[in-house]
């Protein structure tokens, strides 16, 4: 029972570049009878019909995604059902039987960091759910005040970077060693600058290439878009516990419209047209605070898993076996305390 | 493929008698990729679902271990961690309810070596933080029979299990932790569990498939001497009062009925006539709060589906009263498990 998006991927196949490489994918979901999404089942099946499809994907990193949260539970407490639901897949595949990948070998899920000192019990039982995978939460804090924004995420609303409960919270993370990841977008990045050097003891995964936002109010002035973004990833890489995921450019707010295609954007062209997102990125955090993603299935949208993984080894080329180690791998394996 | 599939199963369809009768079935498994040579080398939660939602009001289910999942690298006596990991997953996500109101796998019952004698603990315990809120018990499968013909697939095939001293040392473990037994066993081995129950009696045990009835093989067409037997093991076990009794695994074709060879499905007047006998004397011995009707799906879903079993299972229970009915399909199990239903 595959998905439209499938029939539509499978005009544009291209084969594995550099198919021995290890990756570790550090962002991912997981959901079922999700109608208004791409693929509305992404499940273990289907998360290896992807990593299964030519790239040596040794590793992948669940991240939250309001995925089965626990029924009659209390508000703070429910996400302990996704961590409970992903660590569950993760012990199917450590089986061996769907192949070699170790799908979710590290586990973000859900805490509300406004609960500040209060997080701690929650923290305590996302851990308890996943006392070998789990490895830090995400709270995303998107929020953009023209009202063609949609802005998404449990929490809408301004400067919760800023916030003392949040940073209460993220002291608590960061005392635990967990780290947080950090779903925002581009004219947020200076306060996530800020947020960083208050918090120096958290790890820090910026999701996304920092949320670059090219449509709506953002599309009518490129180049002062770019240059916005620009610094605010300069700002963001200034603050040392920061590490950047390179990726989440299939999603349709970052302008390509690679989804309205008849038939799906290849490598090449890809490659090139990520190309001095990419490069601008791993110039400021330096090829160990970056990490390529796949953010799939969201992306999913926009190319296959494939042709994806096969923009970004074109895309990094150039770099040197072990910088692309990092990105590819190591970073990832570093941030998540993969084991 | 010797047995049908949904297919053939959906030949025999027949409506829910007493819909509203809350059931919790306290036996079933989850697997992917069997080899077994059934049809249903894939149930999982979306397996399950279809079964528990398919006309019964099924408000909470136990896994029961089957080998599933294991870890594919660590410690050999550890590797059955994996399984209850996995379940504790697929139960995370019913508990969403996303797929329907009864909780799946609400209690768990997992796999250790209890010839680890006092060192099952420590594997015990990482069952026990794998699932922190719904990890119960433990099966250890001691089923042998002297007949090679006899299929036997436990991974301790041995005779005697349950008098071996380091077998009782790490049941006295499981005991102390507040955890249960399963005891699987083929019916001739009843009377060693008797003895072991008495050996043990903080131990709550819950004998498996009405005592693991074999009608075929060396114990085909001699049902004078082998119900026999059958009924005073079934009597020696219901002695020990720390034994409880599932009712059900009848679909297992080493139990003679041969329901699964039918052109098409048995109905549940005639899986109801079939099975009386039996349910009935492990009721008269076992008594209904020490008895739980089970599905042990889906190795009995090769002789009947899940809506016409538990039909049958109602049908045969008529005689009872609403307390004993209550306790039979729902109330022994959930009291034995400890299942949360919420």
């Amino acid at each position: 029972m595959a998905a439209p998006i499938n029939d539509w991927l499978a005009q544009t196949v291209e084969p594995t570049l550099e198919p021995d490489l290890p990756i570790c994918d550090p962002h991912h979901h997981f959901w079922d009878q999700r109608a208004d999404r791409v693929e509305p089942r992404y499940m273990l099946d289907e998360l290896m019909a992807d990593t299964g499809s030519g790239h040596n994907v040794v590793s992948t990193v669940f991240v939250e995604a309001r995925s089965m949260y626990r029924d009659g539970a209390s508000d703070e407490m429910r996400p302990v059902g996704e961590v409970e639901f992903v660590q569950g897949i993760a012990a199917q595949s450590a089986s061996g039987i769907y192949g070699g990948t170790r799908a979710a070998h590290g586990i973000v899920g859900h805490a509300n960091l406004h609960l500040g000192g209060g997080v701690r019990p929650v923290l305590e039982a996302l851990r308890a759910a996943s006392p070998n995978r789990f490895s830090g939460i995400r709270h995303g804090v998107s929020w953009d005040p023209h009202p063609e924004v949609t802005n998404p995420g449990a929490y809408p609303f301004p400067n919760q970077l800023a916030s003392e409960d949040y940073r209460a919270g993220a002291k608590v993370l960061a005392e635990m060693n967990l780290s947080l990841d950090l779903s925002c977008l581009h004219p947020q990045l200076t306060e996530v600058a800020d947020f960083g050097r208050a918090v120096p003891d958290l790890t820090i995964v910026l999701n996304h290439v920092g949320g670059l936002m090219r449509t709506g109010p953002y599309a009518a002035n490129p180049e002062e878009t770019m240059a916005n973004w620009r610094s605010g990833i300069a700002a963001a890489a200034s603050a040392p516990n920061v590490v950047l995921k390179l990726g989440g450019v299939g999603m349709p707010r970052t302008g390509f419209d690679w989804h309205e295609r008849p038939t799906p954007v290849g490598s090449e062209e890809m490659a090139a047209a990520i190309d001095p997102i990419m490069r601008y990125c791993i110039e400021q955090f330096g090829p160990s605070r970056c990490m390529f993603e796949s953010n799939f299935p969201v992306d999913k949208e926009s190319f296959s898993y494939h042709v994806m993984w096969n923009a970004f080894k074109r895309m990094s080329a150039d770099f040197s076996a072990s910088e692309r180690a990092d990105m590819f791998h190591g970073c990832a394996a570093r941030a998540y305390r993969l084991g | 493929m010797p047995f049908g599939g949904n297919d053939w199963l959906a030949l025999q369809t027949e409506e829910t008698l007493e819909p509203e009768i809350p059931i919790c079935d306290p036996h079933h498994h989850f697997w992917d990729f069997r080899t077994e040579r059934i049809p249903y080398q894939r149930y999982l939660l979306h397996e399950l679902a279809d079964d528990i939602n398919s006309g019964h009001n099924v408000t909470s289910t136990v896994f029961v271990e089957a080998r599933s999942m294991y870890r594919s690298t660590g410690p050999e006596e550890m590797r059955s961690v994996g399984e209850v990991e996995f379940v504790q997953g697929l139960a995370a996500a019913s508990a969403n309810g996303l797929y329907g109101l009864g909780r799946a796998a609400a209690s768990i019952v997992g796999h250790a070596n209890l010839h680890l004698g006092d060192g099952v603990k420590p594997v015990l315990e990482a069952l026990q933080a794998a699932s922190p809120n719904r990890f119960r018990g433990i099966r250890h499968s001691v089923t042998w029979d002297p007949h090679p013909e006899i299929e036997n697939t436990a991974a301790h095939n041995q005779q005697g299990q349950l008098a071996s001293d380091n077998f009782r040392a790490g049941a006295r473990v499981l005991a102390s932790m507040g955890l249960s037994l399963e005891g699987w066993m083929y019916f001739p081995q009843m009377p060693e569990l008797a003895d072991f129950a008495r050996a043990v009696p903080d131990l709550t045990i819950i004998l498996n498939h009405i005592g693991g009835l074999l009608r075929v093989g060396p114990y085909a067409n001699n049902d004078e001497e082998v119900l026999d037997t059958w009924r005073k093991g079934i009597a020696a076990a219901a002695s020990a009062p720390n034994v409880v009794i599932k009712l059900g695994g009848i679909g297992m074709p080493r139990t003679g009925f041969d329901w699964h060879e039918r052109a098409a499905p048995a109905s549940s007047e005639e899986l109801a006539e079939g099975m009386a006998p039996f349910m009935s004397y492990c009721i008269e011995q076992f008594g209904p709060d020490r008895c739980m009707f089970e599905s042990n799906f889906p190795v009995d879903k090769v002789s009947y589906s899940y809506n016409v079993m538990y039909n049958a299972f109602k049908r045969l229970s008529k005689g009872y009263s609403a307390t004993e009915r209550a306790a039979m399909f729902h109330d022994t199990a959930v009291r034995v498990y400890r299942v949360d239903e919420s």
